[in-house]
């Protein structure tokens, strides 16, 4: 009798289970593996405008980014800058890191700069890059204009526009990571930092020596999401300048996006095979630097 | 008078006893909150300017402030959309209505999957569970790129690019960290609760609707919140996916880039940026605290 009434039970199990299950599973398949997929076939295949359909293409595509990769400087370029934002990231998270100690410490107005910081992530992008356009564009130039000097908008400027933009993203970084890595301090022992302070330990080295390794896996965390994010990352350009961006200030994640936007079925293979040499060089490096951080990141002992 | 002199000793004390550490992440923290601060309300304050006044001040406060460009949008405010090869203005009216089915309908489906998945996954023990688990790992670690045009590619296919319930369809995933939050959750449910609901004879349904969820909704609302508020400032995957349901977002950035003459200023600009703005503002304010001391990372803080 118990063993029916096991059997029916675990039967109702399943029967719910597949209920909630079973749709998202049937998304995946068509919208994760099924996409995939298909962009690896568009990039073996060419749009044959005269049947309308896409024809087998062998390894042209991959020929051709290659020989555009060495003949366009639009792509060196674009890597160039996405590498640089990259480098920006270690600089903004240092300063998160710093910011989050302020605000665990609860030192003067932490909660209004917590709030503060976490705004650019409530606020969208694109208000704050018009906004900070705008700005860039009219108010600084008269602020010049008081001081006595003369200058054209940053953002039009091809000498500035660059730093401009750089800046800007600085901005908007640090909300949510500051957030996080302060919520990861809520979670040392009082005592560590006790035993700490006991022993004349000054702010600086209980940040360096306890509280950086303490959270290092939270730091780590963002690092590792940053070097999966260097080839989609678009710095905010579209909000600037929508599809006409210099090429001089393109990322790698802006070029992709506007030549989606822009392009036609023709183009889909290209853009397909440009996606998919990416991901072969991304994935090997996120693995590696994930490995590197945990190995040579600061320890806890 | 006597508060602000008191505030002042406080503050004098506290910089007295701190380091100098402190001091310098103090004068940085400053400095950024003055200039957010300083950037923001300049918008806000562009925003209540004739273009005239804009014009001779570009800096100083408004010396007539004016609801006047917030009225010139909502006349002149209109996109022009490429509807099977034939333009087609969508007004404010219908851009608000997009919004509100893409990021209410949209939030709420990103919140409810992965909300169900996980408690599938906690709930019951199949073998099947791993795979899951491992999948949402993965494909977070995992990054693909560029592989918008074969999504695009595939959406035309199926007859599901450029509408509002295809772009739901897309939204019907479990992946993502918040599928891990909702896994942390149930997680710290009792197993014995739900065993002794079952007992008492009710279905898997009823228990899942009318015992485990009230004890979730507090999460379930947070990250529907995270999510709406991400839709809602989201413009470029309407852009992309939506071409021709232009949404709020959508329609300030096409703004920045208008020809129309009542809209081709700054301050008439800056008021459509206010008007996107003022919604977002509003929630954060309302939901500070449970949108700011929920999350943790992998976990919501209950």
């Amino acid at each position: 009798m118990q063993q029916k009434w096991k059997t029916i039970k675990r039967t109702r199990e399943l029967n719910f289970y597949i209920f909630l299950i079973a749709l998202p599973i049937i998304q995946f398949c068509v919208f994760y593996i099924g996409v995939n997929f298909n962009s690896i076939l568009l990039a073996f295949k060419k749009y044959d405008a005269q049947t309308g359909q896409y024809v087998f293409n062998g390894i042209n595509n991959f020929k051709q980014i290659f020989n555009d990769w060495s003949n366009q400087p639009i792509f060196k370029v674009a890597l160039k800058n996405s590498l640089i934002l990259y480098g920006v990231t270690f600089l903004c998270m240092a300063l998160s890191t710093l910011f989050s100690y302020y605000i665990f410490k609860k030192r003067t107005f932490h909660t209004l700069f917590k709030i503060v910081l976490f705004l650019p992530n409530i606020i969208s992008s694109l208000i704050l890059a018009l906004i900070y356009m705008y700005f860039t564009e009219r108010a600084v130039p008269e602020f010049a204009h008081n001081f006595g000097s003369t200058i054209s908008g940053l953002l039009s400027n091809s000498k500035t526009s660059f730093i401009t933009i750089l800046i800007f993203n600085i901005l908007l970084s640090f909300g949510t990571q500051t957030l996080l890595i302060s919520g990861a301090m809520e979670g040392i022992s009082d005592s560590i930092l006790d035993a700490a302070a006991i022993d004349g330990c000054t702010p600086m080295k209980e940040f360096v020596h306890i509280i950086v390794p303490m959270v290092w896996p939270t730091i780590t965390t963002f690092l590792i999401v940053g070097v999966a994010s260097i080839f989609t990352n678009q710095m905010c350009l579209f909000s600037f300048y929508g599809t006409s961006a210099e090429y001089a200030n393109m990322t790698i994640g802006y070029y992709l996006y506007r030549e989606t936007l822009l392009a036609g079925i023709d183009r889909y293979p290209y853009l397909a095979t440009l996606g998919i040499i990416l991901t072969i060089i991304v994935v090997p490096i996120t693995y590696l630097f994930k490995w590197g951080l945990n190995k040579f990141g600061p320890s806890t002992y | 008078m006597n508060q602000k002199v008191n505030f002042s000793r406080k503050l004098k004390r506290k910089f007295k006893t701190t380091s100098p550490t402190f001091i310098i992440i103090f004068f940085i923290l400053m400095l950024y909150v003055i200039f957010l601060g300083y950037l923001v309300a300049w918008g806000i304050i562009t925003s209540l300017k004739d273009v005239g006044e804009f014009n001779d001040n570009v800096l100083g406060l408004a010396k007539h402030p004016t609801f006047k460009n917030f009225g010139t949008i909502f006349r002149n405010f209109y996109v022009q959309v490429n509807i099977n090869g034939s333009l087609k203005t969508i007004f404010i009216e219908n851009m608000i209505v997009n919004t509100l089915l893409y990021a209410v309908g949209g939030a709420f489906i990103m919140t409810f999957v992965p909300c169900m998945v996980a408690y599938a996954v906690t709930r019951f023990k199949f073998k099947f569970n791993a795979l899951i688990k491992g999948i949402v790992i993965v494909t977070m670690i995992l990054p693909i790129i560029g592989s918008a045009p074969s999504e695009i590619s595939l959406l035309r296919t199926l007859g599901l690019y450029d509408s509002i319930i295809g772009n739901w369809i897309q939204k019907f995933h479990f992946l993502g960290m918040y599928f891990l939050v909702f896994c942390a959750s149930y997680e710290v449910i009792p197993k014995d609760f739900a065993e002794a609901a079952y007992m008492d004879g009710a279905s898997e349904l009823k228990l899942l609707t009318r015992a485990i969820f009230p004890m979730i909704r507090p999460i379930f609302t947070t990250i529907l919140l995270m999510n709406f508020i991400t839709l809602w400032n989201d413009y470029q995957t309407p852009l992309l996916y939506l071409p021709s349901h232009p949404t709020l977002a959508y329609g300030v950035f096409e703004l920045s880039r208008t020809t129309i003459n009542e809209l081709n200023n700054v301050p008439a600009r800056t008021a459509g940026c206010v008007i996107l703005l003022i919604p977002i503002l509003i929630i954060f304010i309302s939901f500070r605290k449970r949108i700011m001391g929920n999350i943790t990372l992998g976990g919501v803080k209950e």
